[in-house]
């Protein structure tokens, strides 16, 4: 009488938060590469810098895409679009989203599942980019507030996050680049010089959330240092986090900047030695996802 | 209404990752960094059994069933469908004698349960105890009086009724175990989404059922149990609430949101002492970060500023 149809889905070995709104299918793309993304220089300010770590810190998005680890990048990698974002239910395939569900707020649900394509922020939208028109911080608000059930943001982190977005530009020679360790130590520099920029700016919220965005970058890290040997660099990532956390609720610029400094005299270079032997690799990758390495 | 915006919503796709792999991994998301579970985690992956039990159901093997259905009990005696697919396979074995208990555990963890409530008479019958099987007709025969005759149910209640009699009499029906289909994980993946969207609309009863339902396909996973527990904490049911936070935790004892949302619980309760342990083991087991214990520290902070 009972009928069995458990299908199963396409797989990794374990399970990796770098993973978690992607097609399983599409694994070793995540893993190994984003789309290319060539920021104008000219509008690359200390605030755009800030912006781009809020984009992908998922405290900026706050109630339940934070506790699921999403953040702006999840659905718009390298602040274009993730072509392998999948959530079964939201999504009708890859790289759709259905905006209106109650499943992220009900604010914005119209109880119709109505699925569209990701947008890439790099091309012209609906949305205005003219500064002028502060459409954009408008449309972020929205995002964040309505769509996403987040907290109020500041309008400091409103011009971060909007600045960060009109400097995101298609790369006219490649379309899309390794997703590397350097694009997470770049982060890592980002969440914190930008943290420094926004309590010069007055907004310690905002400061705040990039200190939780840092260590939710480092234990993005620390999960693909999947190696044997790397049991003592995965160590002192915790050990640094934890350090990190006492500055999470009261963020100092001078502590911030210390910290900063220690991460990159003792830790950047451990991690960049390591890399070949890590999940960024994407030989590692290939061995990882055929179940012949397992995490240690 | 306050909490409800709080509602922790963890990824499908990280519920998809988990029940392909030891749910005893499960960290119940968030930023990386989650720890292997505790030794006293249970000894079997209760989700990886559950599949196993109904893969060997859809073949006839009820041995192999009543091994892998009886290691899900041992670990979440409240989940139903385990329990009455056990009773099943037990019938499957003709050994109506060790179908009964299961059968009632399956019908007091879901009292909804037609097919359970069915199953239960004709194994009183074929075990010889004539009242209890004409008692339970007449809790059958009570569903379809409260639905008039005239509800969807009610030809399967009268199907129900006649597989009693046919029992009553000294025959064996030719029905047993569920009716019900266990669909393919996509399919549950639209049932999850379905349910948290309803909880997101404060609709807790529409979402119970449909967690419930969602029981069937994906077995006792800890995240459909910590929802449980939460839709039902949400209508002031805190036994209930406790009883499936306990089970998510004894499925996935370093499962984030659990540990959370059984704090805040307790913290509710008046247990100032419990919400402080779970927010101990949170701070332990968020090395990166985790919003369940920065939202937990927060309510028990604000506790404390509006008990001054």
């Amino acid at each position: 009488m009972l009928t069995l149809a458990v299908t199963a889905t396409a797989n990794t070995p374990g399970s990796l938060q770098a993973l978690v709104w992607t097609d399983r299918e599409h694994a070793r793309e995540v893993l190994v590469e984003q789309p290319a993304t060539c920021l104008d220089p000219a509008m690359l300010t200390p605030l755009a810098r800030a912006g781009e770590a809020l984009f992908n810190a998922p405290a900026t998005l706050g109630g339940q895409a934070e506790r699921a680890g999403m953040s702006c990048a999840g659905c718009h990698a390298n602040g274009r679009r993730s072509p392998w974002f999948r959530l079964d239910g939201v999504s009708a395939g890859p790289g759709t989203a259905d905006v209106s569900s109650s499943f992220f707020s009900p604010k914005r649900a119209n109880g119709r599942f109505d699925p569209t394509p990701i947008p890439d922020l790099a091309l012209p939208g609906k949305v205005s980019h003219d500064p002028g028109s502060r459409d954009l911080e408008r449309f972020v608000r929205g995002l964040i507030v309505e769509e996403f059930s987040g907290d109020e943001p500041s309008l400091v982190t409103l011009s971060a996050l909007a600045s960060y977005v009109r400097a995101v530009r298609v790369c006219r020679d490649r379309a899309s680049e390794p997703r590397s360790l350097g694009a997470d130590l770049q982060l890592i520099d980002a969440g914190i010089t930008g943290a420094i920029e926004l309590l010069r700016l007055g907004d310690k919220t905002g400061a705040a959330k990039l200190v939780k965005g840092t260590r939710f970058r480092l234990g993005l890290i620390n999960e693909r240092m999947i190696g044997r040997g790397q049991a003592k660099l995965r160590r002192d990532l915790l050990a640094t986090s934890r350090k990190l956390s006492e500055l999470q609720d009261n963020p100092e610029a001078d502590r911030l900047a210390v910290w900063l400094q220690g991460f990159e005299r003792k830790l950047k270079p451990a991690l960049a030695k390591a890399e070949r032997g890590s999940l960024y690799a994407p030989a590692v990758v290939d061995r990882w996802l055929s179940g012949r390495l397992e995490n240690s | 209404m306050a909490n409800r915006s709080r509602f922790a919503l963890i990824p499908l796709a990280l519920v998809l990752a988990l029940v392909a792999q030891p749910v005893l991994s499960a960290g119940g998301g968030g930023g990386g960094g989650a720890e292997m579970p505790s030794m006293s985690a249970p000894q079997y992956d209760p989700v990886a059994e559950y599949r196993k039990g109904a893969e060997a159901y859809q073949a006839k093997d009820y041995k192999n069933a009543v091994k892998a259905f009886q290691r899900v009990v041992s670990v979440v005696p409240a989940h139903a469908p385990a329990q009455f697919l056990l009773a099943s396979s037990y019938i499957g074995l003709g050994d109506y004698k060790k179908a009964k208990k299961p059968l009632e555990l399956a019908i007091k963890a879901d009292p909804n349960l037609l097919d359970a409530q069915r199953d239960l008479g004709v194994t009183y019958a074929k075990l010889g105890e004539t009242a209890k099987a004409q008692a339970q007709r007449g809790k059958v025969a009570a569903l379809k009086a409260s639905c008039g005759g005239t509800c969807a149910q009610a030809p399967a209640i009268d199907a129900a009724l006649a597989d009693i009699d046919t029992a009553l009499a000294g025959a064996t029906p030719v029905a047993f175990g569920p009716s019900r289909a266990i669909s393919s994980l996509a399919s549950v993946d639209a049932a999850y989404v379905d349910a948290v969207s309803l909880i997101n609309e404060g609709k807790y009863e529409p979402a119970i059922a449909l967690l419930q339902d969602a029981l069937w396909d994906a077995g006792p996973h800890p995240d459909l149990l910590t929802y449980l527990g939460f839709a039902n904490r949400k209508l002031q049911r805190f036994d209930t609430a406790t009883g499936w936070y306990g089970a998510a935790l004894t499925v996935a004892p370093n499962h984030r949101g659990a540990l959370e949302y059984y704090g805040e619980l307790k913290l509710e309760r008046g247990d100032r002492a419990g919400a402080l342990a779970h927010l101990a083991r949170l701070e332990r087991l968020c090395g990166f970060g985790c919003q369940q214990a920065d939202q937990l520290r927060g309510q028990i902070a604000g506790s404390r500023a509006s008990a001054l």
